[in-house]
């Protein structure tokens, strides 16, 4: 009898030092999980646009241009969530590539580059010159991870004629890539 | 360009020449967050995805770093601004600093 009692306190003391924390992780794991393909799927439709987008500083050679309508920008922050925290702490100790940060980064930017190009197309533009993306951790908690990066894209909306289909449409192979 | 003051982030604008250029104008403001917002952004900072609060945080601060720089434009008696940047800092913990900046100029319609 005592022997089992003794056996089960261990487990439950096992369940709560070592289950608590991993219940966590899974938990987190599916939410991140389901918000990530989420926001890849709609970033897919959203991407269909057709609309330009170029970091050249001049409008290409056969555009014409229209109209310059100016300043156009979309930003977002993401938080990057624990579970990528904790994947990053343990390939701190190997080194290599941090996967988990590349790709909330990648969607950041992504992300970005729509909602420019959603600005922009409100404007009345088909085209975008010279964008700039930037990238900034927004904040940092107290182990030095930064906690959000915000991502910040730019540029100047422009209403074109292309010289060689001679439509109003930019008629460009989308620059925005899936 | 109906409005006062036309924003670019080229070197030039097509149809239009630079007949005056003003020099360098310069808006900045630095945000901190909210306790609120703050409480929310932890907790998507486990699951991550998008926190749509600080997103409009910084929209908005942008906007005031840039309406500075076009009153200082203004003040100079352009009617553009050319070649604007944007620039982001984490100046203290908790707290961005966002800064605008480009070349006031006179533009005129291309004949």
């Amino acid at each position: 009898m005592i022997e089992n009692s003794a056996i089960m306190g261990i487990i439950i003391v096992f369940l709560v030092i070592f289950g608590l924390p991993l219940l966590f992780l899974i938990m987190t794991y599916t939410i991140r999980t389901i918000i990530r393909r989420r926001h890849l799927k709609r970033l897919a439709q959203r991407e269909k646009q057709d609309i330009a987008m170029t970091n050249l500083k001049r409008p290409l050679a056969h555009w014409q241009v229209q109209e310059t309508l100016g300043f156009c920008s979309g930003s977002v922050v993401l938080g990057l969530d624990s579970f990528a925290t904790f994947l990053t702490n343990l390939k701190k100790l190997i080194g290599g590539r941090m996967r988990s940060y590349e790709e909330i980064i990648d969607r950041a930017r992504r992300e970005a580059l729509v909602r420019l190009a959603e600005e922009a197309r409100q404007m009345g533009a088909n085209a975008v010159i010279n964008i700039r993306l930037e990238t900034t951790t927004l904040a940092q908690n107290v182990k030095g991870n930064s906690a959000f990066v915000e991502v910040l894209a730019y540029g100047t909306a422009l209403k074109v004629r292309n010289l060689q289909t001679g439509t109003a449409q930019s008629g460009e192979e989308r620059f925005l890539k899936k | 360009m109906s409005e006062k003051i036309f924003l670019t982030n080229t070197e030039t604008v097509p149809g239009y020449r630079i007949t005056k250029v003003l020099g360098l104008v310069q808006g900045n403001t630095i945000r901190a967050k909210h306790i609120g917002r703050d409480i929310m952004a932890g907790l998507k900072n486990l699951v991550g995805g998008e926190i749509a609060g600080y997103t409009e945080l910084m929209i908005e601060a942008r906007r005031e770093a840039t309406e500075r720089m076009i009153k200082q434009a203004e003040k100079l008696g352009a009617n553009a601004i050319i070649n604007v940047r944007y620039a982001t800092a984490s100046v203290l913990q908790g707290a961005a600093e966002l800064f605008a900046y480009g070349t006031a100029v006179v533009l005129e319609r291309d004949v």
